[in-house]
């Protein structure tokens, strides 16, 4: 959270692995021991009731209970959280302006960006991640740029994975189920001396949604190791590897028939930490994400493209990272924040930019966040995000927020920032250029086409200014927790692809006349209330109700970018014998995403009920999991076939999954 | 005949050596700060009405020991060395109150068969299992499962506490382990499994060595910890039980009047006086909200003060 978001990690990274000291009598003495101060102040995370923005906390537990195999089905969990699927496999995640490529969010694994610098936004099938490594997800909802940069626009997700430590031993993971769902996956963690180590391979499948060509398959690889080096200091290195089909194109797009994406994905991250005398600790992070997608789309419209014709869609996209942050506590109630970091954005594709060059773009960024506890009961917390950004200059986002907690029971908190979206690589060079070839390899010839999307030149970033009022309330002899946000957003510079025919603002066909161009089309101002209400009746029963409403002005063709209401309910109750039961149900009208048509609204009850069972010591668990147990609805996309059948429907769909650790 | 009898008094009372009948021996296994408050609170209690030799274990021989044992008021030991070191060279009649010294390891104590049971009383270090638990519930009100990880030396601590926890309908899961080297295993599988981590002292399951690894681990599963000590909570557990030295000494000192009035020793058992401590830190840290800590220690029976 915030800037001390790396604390668990930095816990984590901490762990020395010396539990094999010798067994001694025990005595007063352990009574009197003096302990060195373990949970110091620059190693604890930030309270929520402390943090400058409302974060939703998604737990081993939570994540484990829905039963989920696709990561981004989790942020249903997510009050005011939007989760879509284009395609089988392609999911939207938004936190408000809902887009095709839901760019509008931060999204980092032990800290480090999987943002994608090509199209904006994550490509969730492409992470190498296995949702059984994942310890926990914070996601902040509100602007955060102050905090972690540009494009922490409407929210950020944080994705904190398993130490090797906790999940020491083998774990099996098979799934099974509709529309030819299998997976399989197996870890293995261990510690030698002063590290300890995580490997997890898997293979996923999946047929996708009912009437699409979007089946997927996976083969992941991801390893995680912690070193302690003493004396303070700690490395922690992160390696990612994906392979993979996607089942892309269409029957009736006679220029971009069905076919397999090739996926190939990595990621290096390696973390330094050291602690620093007078409680501070400095960190280093470099990483690299690597995603290249390689298409042969065929073609068949005969005399034009003859029968075999095809064009290449291949993209690169990759970002090399460095960063560097001291977390301080100058004195009681003073804490900061202070770092810096180097980036470079590439992106290579002779289909979308039309050119063969690879394209950078390098940014740098400084920060500083400070902590300051006026009194007992009030907390400030400042901070501003300094960034260059080679395509559009440069930009500083800051934040204020001053929080009021009467007890540790009730929490108050007023803020008020700025955040900046730069535009994607995408979205500042694209020209999508078709090159024909026939089946022979060789270029049709044909002459150039209008591209189906053009550059418009500079664009802007988009700028979102907040203000909101957030309250975080503890009951807890109840096992009631309340934590409520009303916010007041003013977004401009809106970016979107619109159709360059002012008369029309309509673009179609297959080789359209008037070209889309992304451009800043307009803003909006968005006022709404979003929370949770969290119960816990007993140990074993745990409720939690999410709802969000609010209320868009936008002045663009009475566009609504967000649902203008939101709810969801989860119940989970764990019976005797092992036995546990979840109840998950959702609804949302109907609303229009950025760049899309109508969507339409949906209910879903989604259900899980698993039985935990000791197997020679082992744990193990079946669990039997239901989507979509109501009627069948209409996902993302309003698209229909020509038969007037719904491309993008979803059906109920049921799985099994079996897990044993040993 | 009157000034040579005075003389002879003023000789003896000179010459009388310093385990003389009706003097009290404060036996300290250490000459470290807690074992001197202990002896501190202990003699200040005891005031003008006996005599306090104190010594420390080092001070004192096998043979020496041995006569006190025999001519000694009572015998203190403070700590589990002292303790030892007295059983071990108790050949006399002298009562024996040891103070400062877990329970488990007041229990192995190997006491000479003719020293009358009620002869031989502790005033233990660690905390009485309604009082720990007693904790957990004042302060996680809505935690229903409690964790414990301990070695085979706190079977009966851990008996003692599954029979609370089911008196106030809490769930404990207790992990057994024998060798330091499962202390990480076992405290995973309960903390997968727990609303809080109890700490009971355990020389194996935690200890000054392997502190740190089990708060590290326990903040990384979000679960607070009841402590033992306030060196405890100032690691990183979230609410420490426990009796400081000086409460000790001075119950040791009661304990020592109610022989002189009734000839015999209260049974062992845990200090009556305790005190509550919590690290707000970790607390908020971890989003726990933490009760008064006057209405806690009501709770937990304590005197008000």
């Amino acid at each position: 959270m915030v800037k001390w978001r790396l604390r668990f990690l930095a816990i984590s990274l901490l762990l020395a692995p010396t539990t094999g000291s010798m067994a001694q009598e025990l005595s007063e003495a352990d009574f009197f021991a003096e302990l060195p101060e373990v949970l110091t102040a620059s190693r604890l995370s930030q309270p929520l009731m402390d943090a400058p923005n409302s974060v939703t906390v998604l737990d081993r537990k939570l994540i484990e209970a829905t039963g989920y195999r696709n990561l981004s089905d989790l942020f249903r969990l997510v009050p005011g959280m939007y989760v879509g699927q284009e395609k089988g496999w392609f999911h939207n995640v938004s936190l408000h302006l809902a887009d095709s490529f839901a760019r509008r969010m931060q999204v980092l694994i032990d800290g480090r960006s999987v943002y994608l610098p090509s199209f904006g936004g994550v490509r969730w099938d492409a992470l190498p991640l296995a949702i059984e490594d994942i310890e926990r997800i914070e996601v902040v909802r509100g602007s955060n740029a102050a905090s972690f940069g540009a494009n922490s626009f409407t929210g950020v997700i944080n994705i904190i994975t398993r130490h090797p430590e906790d999940v020491a031993g083998r774990m099996l993971h098979l799934s099974g189920g509709d529309h030819a769902h299998q997976e399989g996956w197996f870890r293995w963690a261990g510690q030698g001396g002063a590290a300890s180590h995580r490997i997890t391979l898997g293979r996923r499948e999946d047929g996708g949604l009912i009437n699409q060509f979007d089946d997927e398959r996976s083969d992941i690889l991801n390893y995680r190791g912690d070193y302690a080096l003493g004396g303070g200091e700690s490395l922690s290195i992160q390696l990612g590897y994906l392979q993979g089909e996607r089942g892309s194109g269409d029957s009736i797009t006679l220029s971009d028939l069905p076919h397999d994406q090739h996926v190939k994905s990595y990621s290096l991250q390696v973390d330094y930490r050291r602690m620093l005398s007078g409680d501070r600790e400095w960190m280093l992070k470099a990483s690299l994400d690597h995603l290249l997608t390689r298409e042969v789309s065929p073609a068949a419209f005969p005399p034009v493209l003859p029968a075999g014709s095809y064009s290449l869609l291949d993209l690169l996209s990759r970002r090399w990272h460095v960063e560097s942050q001291l977390n301080s506590e100058h004195a009681a109630g003073l804490r900061s924040s202070v770092g810096a970091y180097l980036r470079r954005d590439q992106v290579q594709s002779d289909y979308y930019f039309n050119v063969a060059d690879t394209l950078s773009a390098d940014s740098w960024g400084v920060f500083g966040h400070l902590e300051w506890r006026i009194a007992p009961e009030w907390l400030a917390n400042m901070g501003a995000f300094l960034e260059g950004y080679d395509t559009v200059g440069t930009r500083l986002s800051p934040r204020l927020t001053l929080h009021w907690q009467p007890s540790s029971r009730h929490a108050w908190r007023l803020g008020m920032s700025r955040a900046y979206r730069n535009p994607a690589l995408l979205e500042t060079y694209i020209t999508t250029i078709k090159d024909f070839l026939g089946p022979n390899g060789v270029s049709l010839g044909l002459p150039p086409t209008q591209p189906y999307f053009v550059a418009a030149g500079p664009v802007d970033p988009e700028v979102l200014l907040s203000q909101e009022l957030g309250y975080l309330g503890k009951w807890p002899e109840h096992g009631l927790d309340l934590d409520v946000r009303i916010f007041n957003e003013k977004i401009s510079d809106l970016i979107d692809a619109s159709c360059t025919s002012p008369a029309t603002r309509t673009c179609s066909g297959i080789f359209p006349i008037n070209p889309r161009r992304f451009d800043n089309i307009g803003g909006a101002g968005q006022k709404g209330i979003e929370g949770q209400l969290k119960w816990q009746p007993s140990a074993l029963t745990g409720v939690i109700v999410n709802y969000a409403a609010m209320d868009i002005d936008s002045g663009i063709n009475d566009k609504r970018y967000s649902p203008s209401q939101q709810y969801g309910l989860h119940v989970m109750h764990e019976f005797s014998g092992g036995l546990d039961m979840t109840l998950s149900h959702y609804w949302l009208p109907a609303f229009n995403p950025i760049g899309q048509g109508d969507l339409h609204g949906y209910k879903r009850l989604d259900a899980r009920l698993a039985k935990r069972f000791r197997l020679d010591g082992s744990n193990g668990q079946i669990a039997l999991v239901w989507q979509n147990l109501t009627d069948d609805y209409i996902e993302f996309s309003d698209d229909k076939l020509p038969n007037g059948t719904p491309y993008n429907l979803f059906d109920s769909r049921f799985q099994v999954n079996f897990q044993l650790e040993f | 005949m009157f000034r040579r009898l005075l003389f002879l008094c003023l000789i003896w009372l000179a010459l009388r050596p310093a385990w003389a009948e009706g003097v009290i021996h404060l036996i300290l296994s250490d000459s470290g700060v807690a074992y001197q408050e202990a002896s501190e609170a202990f003699r200040a209690d005891i005031g003008a009405r006996a005599t306090v030799k104190v010594w420390t274990l080092a001070e004192l021989g096998a043979e020496q020991a041995q006569n006190l044992s025999r001519v000694a008021k009572i015998l203190v030991p403070v700590g589990v060395k002292a303790a030892r070191f007295v059983a071990e060279h108790h050949i006399g009649q002298a009562p024996v109150l040891a103070l400062m010294i877990p329970r488990a390891a007041s229990e192995k104590l190997q006491w000479p068969t003719s020293l009358g049971r009620r002869k031989i009383s502790a005033i233990y270090i660690d905390q009485p299992p309604s009082r720990s638990l007693g904790l957990a519930a004042a302060a996680f009100p809505a935690a229903r499962r409690v964790g414990l990880v301990i070695s085979p030396e706190n079977a009966a601590v851990a008996k003692d506490l599954l029979k609370e926890a089911t008196l106030r309908n809490l769930r404990l899961t207790v992990e057994t382990i024998n060798s330091a080297d499962d202390v990480a295993a076992a405290l995973r599988r309960v903390l997968q499994d727990s609303d809080v981590l109890l700490l009971v002292p355990d020389a194996i399951a935690i200890n000054a060595g392997n502190a740190q690894n089990v708060l590290l681990t326990t903040y990384r599963f979000r679960t607070p910890v009841i402590g033992f000590s306030q060196g405890l909570s100032k690691a990183g557990a979230v609410a420490s039980v426990y009796s400081s030295p000086k409460q000790i000494g001075q119950q040791g000192a009661q304990f020592v009047h109610r022989m002189e009035e009734d000839g015999e020793l209260p049974m062992p058992q845990h200090a009556g006086e305790f005190s509550v401590v919590f690290n707000p830190h970790v607390a908020r840290s971890l989003g726990v909200a933490l009760p008064n800590e006057t209405e806690v220690r009501r709770k937990l029976g304590a005197r008000l003060e």
